[in-house]
């Protein structure tokens, strides 16, 4: 099986090789680094003029990135690590994503940026954040977190070729490494799928056939794998059932798929690995509470509020892991349903 | 024959991929001589023959490879070459698992009633317990019988089943402090002693030999292990990292009517018999044997793998190292400490560091002599 950065290597050559105005803009890119991640590997040898790599300055690669796609190119961004975001925030969202509503719809500015985001490798404080949150909500922006069970060529080549707007596009660390596992024949190892139709899909995973899930597990990106593992052993310890569902685009949220699992279970318990305070589990909880008009219970698990450490043992701690959700599901359960 | 490994190169990377094999699976190579490129996310490593021979591949190109495990093995001579293709392809293949998907509580129903679970088997279902009352033809339970039966008690459902190791002195005293706590359940002992196989103590039976703890462990007999063998100190340490090599978790031992006050830390696998006494603040490592009446003051520091015999004491913030041999009645002042593998008579009283491998003996000045009859 393919890893998921291979998958994206292959992707980006994809997209080079049919599209002549797609550009790629980062740091460290030429062949033969390749990128910090590889992802960009092989891509400056075969189109060097159209990979542009630069000095240590986000705001400046995003800023060109933002004037390429004005003129009508279709540029990628790539930051080397998504901690660095913030310094490429002010032409995020003061400019990039603002231009096609300044301008009244005048033009576009479809720059994607491409960057990966995520701990459990070890890399410290500002190496190893989800500061996606910090991007939820702003208008003219949209942000993509596939996981790796999502079909990570479609899903960039839609971010590239297909949107209008800016696309933050959150490439876990952690999935870089592990095998790309889309839904064949709608399932994935025990699990049945479903595979919404939007531009960036909202799978839906479930253990008994989609028969009425014990409770809705929300989650995206890098926590996936373990939130697939946890409802594994809900279900095979506990007989639990937990209907996961895993959109791939963060903001705007889709709630089609949420509510329609929630309608059934009434408990939604949101899993991600940012920390709790603020974060995309709290808009996903306020979002269905606004939406929906029957009662449901709700639960979070997220990162400790506080600053990733370098230790692997300690990051661990401060992490949510599997046994986090089990707990949590299982005090959600222990009552009644609403 | 040798195996052959990739040595981790960097610390971001936790695999590397196996871009290719220089040589052919089964080709002799030269001692030094590049037989594969390996590529982590920092650098590409070729990979030398730590000798000349004949390379048997256990992965193809493009696997995902661990660090220091074997890749390839590696025959040195033509006598070697059947033993070491063999290696490379019981490296390669992979781990058989039940093709039987089943939830705990089906399986749990399913034993119960002998029902085999392949007769249920479909693919791509979970099988659950409502399918195997439904294979049964029972009714299952009502929910709210359920639900009143899974009321949380004070007790976990199920606590440690617990082996014991040695079936001697030593193991009755283990047996008597483990019948006694509700959440540790004695299930067995091993013995290498012949005589004690099929005897029980206490109730407990006597399973065999303790080369059998491989096996029980993998077939999942018991869940934690303690070792009570109590003045064998070199066969207590033996076993002790025996069973921590196969990963088997440990309990303490502690006697109701032992005392551990506030801020005790304990490591795992100690014995605490009857009338022990921990005092504030003492830190004991794991696998230590402490026999009855025994007080080991406030502030100690205690290593691993020692045992006392009855009614020692020491005084505050001793120190004591690891395999330490107390005999019984010994006293210790405050602050003394005692090197590891020290070897104290009893009856001693310590007022002085003792070195590591040292022993202290005494020369008791009494008599014995008989009783003549006043007439």
């Amino acid at each position: 099986m393919e890893r998921c950065a291979q998958v994206l290597n292959r992707a980006l050559h994809a997209l080079f090789t049919e599209r002549a105005d797609v550009v790629l803009i980062g740091e460290d890119l030429l062949d033969p680094y390749g990128g910090a991640f590889k992802v960009s590997a092989g891509l400056s040898t075969k189109f060097p003029d159209r990979v542009l790599t630069t000095p240590i300055s986000e705001a400046a690669i995003v800023g060109i990135a933002g004037g390429l796609a004005l003129r009508g190119l279709r540029p990628i961004v790539e930051i080397m690590f998504g901690d660095f975001t913030t310094l490429a925030a002010d032409q995020i969202i003061n400019h990039v994503a603002k231009f096609r509503g300044i301008y009244n719809g005048q033009v576009s500015c479809p720059v994607v940026i491409r960057t990966p985001m995520g701990a459990r490798r070890g890399y410290g404080p500002t190496h190893s954040q989800s500061l996606e949150k910090i991007f939820l909500g702003i208008p003219g922006l949209t942000v993509v977190a596939p996981s790796r069970h999502h079909e990570l060529g479609a899903l960039l080549r839609g971010a590239v070729l297909e949107s209008h707007d800016p696309v933050l596009f959150i490439e876990n660390k952690a999935m870089y490494a592990q095998p790309h596992e889309p839904p064949i024949a709608d399932r994935v190892a025990e699990f049945s799928t479903r595979t919404s139709a939007d531009c960036f899909p909202t799978l839906t995973f479930s253990l008994n056939n989609f028969a009425a899930p014990d409770l809705t597990l929300a989650t995206y990106g890098g926590m996936t794998p373990l939130a697939l593992q946890a409802a594994l052993e809900l279900a095979t310890e506990h007989e639990l059932f937990a209907e996961i569902i895993v959109p791939s685009q963060l903001s705007p949220l889709p709630t089609t798929e949420l509510q329609a699992s929630l309608s059934t279970s009434r408990r939604l318990l949101v899993a991600e690995e940012g920390t709790l305070t603020a974060g995309w589990g709290a808009e996903v909880v306020a979002r269905l509470m606004d939406i929906t008009d029957f009662p449901f219970a709700s639960a979070r698990v997220a990162a400790a509020d506080s600053i990733i450490p370098t230790s692997r043992p300690l990051e661990e701690a401060m992490l949510p892991q599997p046994a986090d959700i089990i707990a949590a599901a299982l005090k959600l359960t222990a009552s009644p349903r609403r | 024959m040798k195996p052959i490994v990739v040595e981790q190169s960097d610390l971001n990377s936790e695999t590397a991929i196996l871009v290719s094999w220089s040589v052919p699976n089964g080709a002799t190579v030269a001692s030094g001589e590049t037989i594969c490129i390996a590529e982590t996310t920092k650098a590409a490593i070729e990979v030398p023959a730590p000798a000349a021979g004949q390379i048997f591949h256990v992965f193809a190109a493009g696997a995902t490879i661990a660090f220091n495990r074997p890749i390839a093995y590696l025959a040195a001579s033509s006598a070697e070459s059947s033993a070491a293709e063999q290696a490379a392809r019981a490296a390669s293949a992979p781990a058989s698992t039940s093709t039987v998907k089943a939830t705990k509580k089906a399986r749990q129903l399913a034993a119960q009633h002998g029902l085999s679970l392949e007769t249920l088997a479909q693919p791509d279902v979970l099988i659950t317990e409502a399918h195997v009352y439904a294979a049964l033809g029972k009714t299952p339970p009502s929910a709210t019988a359920t639900a009143i039966i899974a009321q949380p008690s004070p007790l976990p459902a199920t606590g440690a089943r617990v082996l014991v190791l040695g079936a001697g002195l030593g193991a009755m005293q283990v047996i008597d402090i483990l019948l006694h706590d509700p959440l540790l359940t004695p299930v067995a002992c091993l013995d290498d002693d012949v005589s004690t196989h099929g005897q029980s103590l206490f109730g407990i039976p006597v399973w065999g030999a303790l080369a059998q703890l491989d096996t029980l462990w993998s077939a999942q007999k018991f869940t934690h292990a303690i070792v009570a063998i109590s003045t064998n100190i070199a066969v207590r340490k033996n076993l002790f990292l025996r069973a921590r090599a196969l990963g088997i978790p440990f309990v303490n031992a502690i006697d109701p009517t032992a005392r551990l006050n506030r801020g005790v830390v304990l490591g795992t696998g100690n014995v605490l018999c009857s009338q022990v006494h921990v005092g504030v603040a003492t830190v004991l490592g794991d696998n230590n044997f402490i026999s009855s009446h025994t007080s080991i003051e406030h502030h100690n520091t205690w290593g691993s793998h020692n045992t006392v015999g009855p009614a020692c004491a020491t005084s505050s913030r001793a120190v004591v190292g690891d395999e330490v041999l107390f005999g019984t009645g010994i006293f210790l002042q405050p602050g003394v400490g005692i090197g590891s593998r020290a070897r104290i008579a009893s009856g001693a009283v310590l007022t002085q560091n003792i070195p590591a491998d040292h022993a202290v003996k005494m020369h008791a000045q009494f008599q014995v002599t008989p009783i003549v009859p006043t007439p």
